[in-house]
């Protein structure tokens, strides 16, 4: 799978792909198990998540069979969220994701930082989470060109840090 | 260089040895700087958190598509004989 500048059409065009392909595999595996549609749909979204940060880190190549992969991510978490079967979970160590303890960032934060100044987040998230490289996000973005962008993108990241810290002076909690 | 620039070279290690070197030197005595440091951190935190619910958010919608409109009738089809 490759992910082009993800503008969110693209973006949502390949989940439905990608429910179509490989949520059937998915939802056998649940119902062999025991599982309802309710938490086939709750793992596959989780497993959706996985697989799409997964597959922007650089060391990811394409050598798979991608319905697989993520029938294989669901197959981890359900073993993970039903402990009692006590499985080898080989995959663990590649994965180190889905109940990611440290990103109990606080909602109500989050939601104040986004009230504030949205594009802002939008931009930072563009880069740092979606990875886009300088030239395609001062396209979408419609900056003039890269240095703007990537002078924008210090002033903004400057901005959210201190909106953050200036709300904890104040005991806004950061996390949860 | 501003400080918000030098801070994510030092995150992410991509500051040259002397600017390392200088970093390293100025945090060990500017507390505000350490602040900045800490708190550009836990941007990088909200973001990722921010950037992971905007993508369930894509996800949910594609998921809502595909079990309610009609061209994805197919598809429901197969997954409601899996669950009868």
């Amino acid at each position: 799978m490759i992910i082009e500048p993800m503008i969110p059409q693209s973006r949502e065009a390949l989940f439905i792909r990608l429910y179509q392909d490989a949520f059937p595999g998915a939802a056998s595996f649940v119902k062999k198990m025991g599982g309802n549609l309710e938490e086939a749909k709750d793992i596959f979204q989780d497993a959706l998540v996985i697989y799409y940060e997964k597959s922007l880190e650089t060391a990811f190549t394409a050598n798979y069979n991608e319905q697989a992969y993520i029938t294989g991510i669901c197959k981890h978490l359900w073993y993970k969220r039903h402990r009692d079967l006590k499985v080898e979970l080989p995959l663990d160590e590649q994965l180190k994701l889905s109940e990611d303890k440290e990103l109990s960032v606080s909602v109500k934060l989050m939601q104040l930082v986004e009230l504030s100044g949205k594009k802002c987040l939008d931009l930072l998230k563009a880069f740092y989470y979606d990875q886009l490289n300088m030239k395609d996000l001062s396209q979408r973005f419609g900056f003039s060109g890269e240095r703007s962008a990537t002078v924008q993108k210090y002033k903004c990241l400057e901005k959210v840090r201190n909106e953050i810290q200036q709300r904890s002076l104040h005991k806004d909690d950061f996390y949860e | 260089m501003n400080d918000t620039q030098q801070i994510e070279g030092f995150l992410d290690r991509s500051l040259s040895p002397q600017e390392q070197l200088l970093m390293e030197a100025r945090l060990l005595i500017d507390t505000g700087l350490q602040e900045k440091v800490r708190w550009q951190q836990r941007s990088h935190e909200l973001i990722k958190a921010y950037g992971r619910k905007q993508l369930r958010m894509d996800i949910e919608r594609a998921q809502q598509r595909v079990f309610t409109e009609k061209a994805f009738g197919t598809f429901r089809q197969i997954i409601n004989s899996i669950f009868r």
